[in-house]
């Protein structure tokens, strides 16, 4: 799952939201991975997954009423990155404030078609903040 | 909206302006923005600072005069209505899409009084009126033939020909309404794809015994309305009115 | 008549700008420089170029400035603007620009890309509006949506855009193209795209997210 800010969802004229940008999956010039949370890590079905996912987002990271999170399948974030010839790798690192947290590694940094590919084709599902109490 | 002459006019910016003879103080800028801030939401400091270098004769040490003053923009949520309070100026501005002389007049008058009501009479030096134009011009070929759009640009040699960029000002006296007219023309970068841009700025002011009351700033304020339009028109050709879309009479 | 040659080189300054240059100041006589403080005199720059100072960089001053300054970048073309379009468009900065939406450490919007977005929009004058959104280092992002298939294109300093699409084509294995280049040449690299699919109200027709 990868938090994804109300800037870099991708709306229609009318603030509709559609999706992502590919935007969202963009490595910052700092950052060497992607981060985002395994869902696998937390206990229970796959909404309780959702739910406690979302709100350790909300215990670390700084989360706007109007942003979305992004659901993805490994085998196909892989399968996404391999079309566009990146063997990336999708790393558990665990940290002090997220035991859920990890990786996406050697994702390239400027492939405006993986990117958008990622946004369009990997994650597919969209969560609204607001839909998570 | 009032009615205006084109559907599209190139004003980039229409401002009148007062200049006192007397500085208000910091706390009087800050009255006044508070008197107008539910006019002009959007407020924030403003510095200026002129430098004046003094080229002395051989010999003799030049002189660097620097002098810094503070004032408040407050403006629109839109930025296109903007008033700029300095110590000893009053600047009133309409940005782009100009509403009409009706509509800008009304408002100047309008926030002319709150900064009566809220400062007080204070000398006036100078009533000034400027607005400029950026007349945008389609580039179908390589080499735009100005002239055929405009009436003021420099006279150039024939063995000089073919221009990257010009400017030119002009000062005249307008001594039926008692005004000089301080006329720039130039070319300009343009906004827009595939066209080259001029700019036409006249600014029409007052500095010798202007008005004092009200009524007769507003009459000359008028007047130079009349004025403005005259050589805005004068600077003018037909080919450049069809840029602007006449409305229809 | 003499005409003026439109080049695509950029010229050093503006005339808006010139003056004689400090570093001549020295060498020229004192009439010439009365002369030419007297001219730069006269070519006042308007009360839009006042900037407001920019003590303290907090991220609130930082969000109003950039949308301040793009919507007075705006006002300069606003006569070639339907006034509902820039309505809405302001509209539209305004909400990327809530700052309790922002993320940390994300620039808000670059002024060069915003004028290249300006020059990009008056020239292609699509029919529907793009949805927008902002890069981490404050660049406009435009988004077309028309049922799966996908326009973006990302506005960049110095009149550059880089865009990418997505056509599905009632399958699931889309068409993908991308392409950066001068704004000048957008209209041009878009062509082969049918970009019309995108810009045009006919074929308007998008799934709200789940």
């Amino acid at each position: 799952m990868r938090y994804v800010p109300w800037g870099k969802l991708r709306r229609d004229e009318d603030d509709n939201v559609l999706g992502f940008l590919g935007e969202a999956f963009k490595l910052k010039p700092h950052e060497d991975s992607l981060s985002v949370n395994w869902l696998e890590y937390f206990e229970g079905e796959r909404e309780v997954k959702i739910q406690a996912s979302v709100k350790t987002f909300r215990s670390t990271l700084k989360v706007g009423a109007k942003s979305a999170f992004g659901v993805g399948n490994v085998a196909k974030i892989k399968e996404v990155c391999r079309a566009r010839g990146a063997t990336v790798r999708i790393v558990y690192e665990p940290i002090d404030e997220n035991q859920s947290h990890s990786g996406i590694r050697r994702l390239p940094r400027d492939d405006t078609m993986l990117l958008d590919s990622l946004a369009a084709d990997a994650f597919v599902e969209l969560i609204h903040n607001t839909a998570i109490p | 909206m009032s009615e205006q002459p084109y559907k599209q006019p190139p004003i980039t910016e229409a401002v009148i302006e007062l200049r006192f003879a007397t500085a208000i103080e910091a706390d009087d800028i800050t009255k006044v923005s508070a008197a107008l801030k539910p006019l002009y939401p959007l407020q924030q400091p403003i510095r200026g600072i002129e430098v004046r270098l003094n080229v002395p004769p051989p010999g003799q040490q030049g002189v660097t005069a620097a002098h810094e003053t503070h004032g408040s923009r407050l403006s629109t949520e839109d930025q296109t209505q903007i008033v700029l309070a300095w110590p000893a100026q009053f600047v009133f501005s309409q940005l782009a899409p100009y509403p009409g002389w009706d509509v800008f007049f009304e408002r100047f008058c309008r926030d002319w009084a709150a900064w009566k009501r809220t400062l007080g009479y204070r000398k006036i030096t100078r009533i000034g009126v400027r607005y400029i134009n950026r007349i945008d011009i389609p580039a179908t070929a390589p080499i735009i033939e100005h002239e055929e759009y405009l009436n003021i640009y420099p006279h150039m040699p024939t063995e000089l020909q073919s221009l990257m960029a010009y400017s030119v000002v002009a000062q005249l006296p307008l001594p039926d309404i008692g005004c000089i007219l301080t006329l720039n023309s130039s070319s300009a970068p343009s906004q827009l794809l595939g066209h080259a841009a001029f700019i036409v700025d006249q600014d029409i002011g007052k500095d010798d015994d202007p008005p004092q009351s009200d009524e007769e700033i507003y009459a000359l304020l008028n007047q130079i309305r009349v004025k403005k339009n005259e050589v805005f028109e004068a600077c003018i050709t037909p080919r450049a009115r069809e840029l602007f879309k006449p409305c229809q009479v | 008549m003499s005409g003026l040659i439109i080049t695509p080189r950029r010229l050093s300054g503006t005339t808006a700008n010139w003056t004689m240059g400090a570093s001549l100041h020295s060498a020229l006589s004192t009439e010439t420089n009365i002369i030419a403080n007297w001219l730069d005199e006269l070519r006042r720059p308007s009360s839009a170029s006042v900037t407001p100072t920019t003590e303290g960089q907090s991220l609130e001053r930082r969000v109003f400035d950039a949308l301040a300054d793009a919507k007075v970048s705006t006002s300069k073309v606003a006569m070639h603007l339907e006034r509902d379009l820039r309505d809405r468009l302001f509209r539209q900065l305004d909400s990327l620009h809530e700052t309790d939406q922002w993320e940390e450490d994300d620039e808000p919007l670059n002024h060069a890309s915003f004028q290249t977005f300006l020059k990009a929009i008056l020239t292609i004058r699509p029919a529907r509006r793009p949805g927008l959104g902002l890069s981490h280092t404050g660049n406009l992002i435009a988004a077309w949506t028309t049922a799966r298939d996908r326009l973006t294109i990302e506005f960049l300093p110095n009149d550059r855009v880089s865009w990418v699409l997505a056509r599905y084509d009632d399958t699931d294995e889309p068409a993908r193209f991308a392409g950066q280049t001068n704004v000048s040449e957008l209209v041009e690299g878009l062509a082969p795209h049918r970009p019309d699919h995108w810009f045009s109200h006919a074929s308007k027709s998008h799934e709200p997210s789940q």
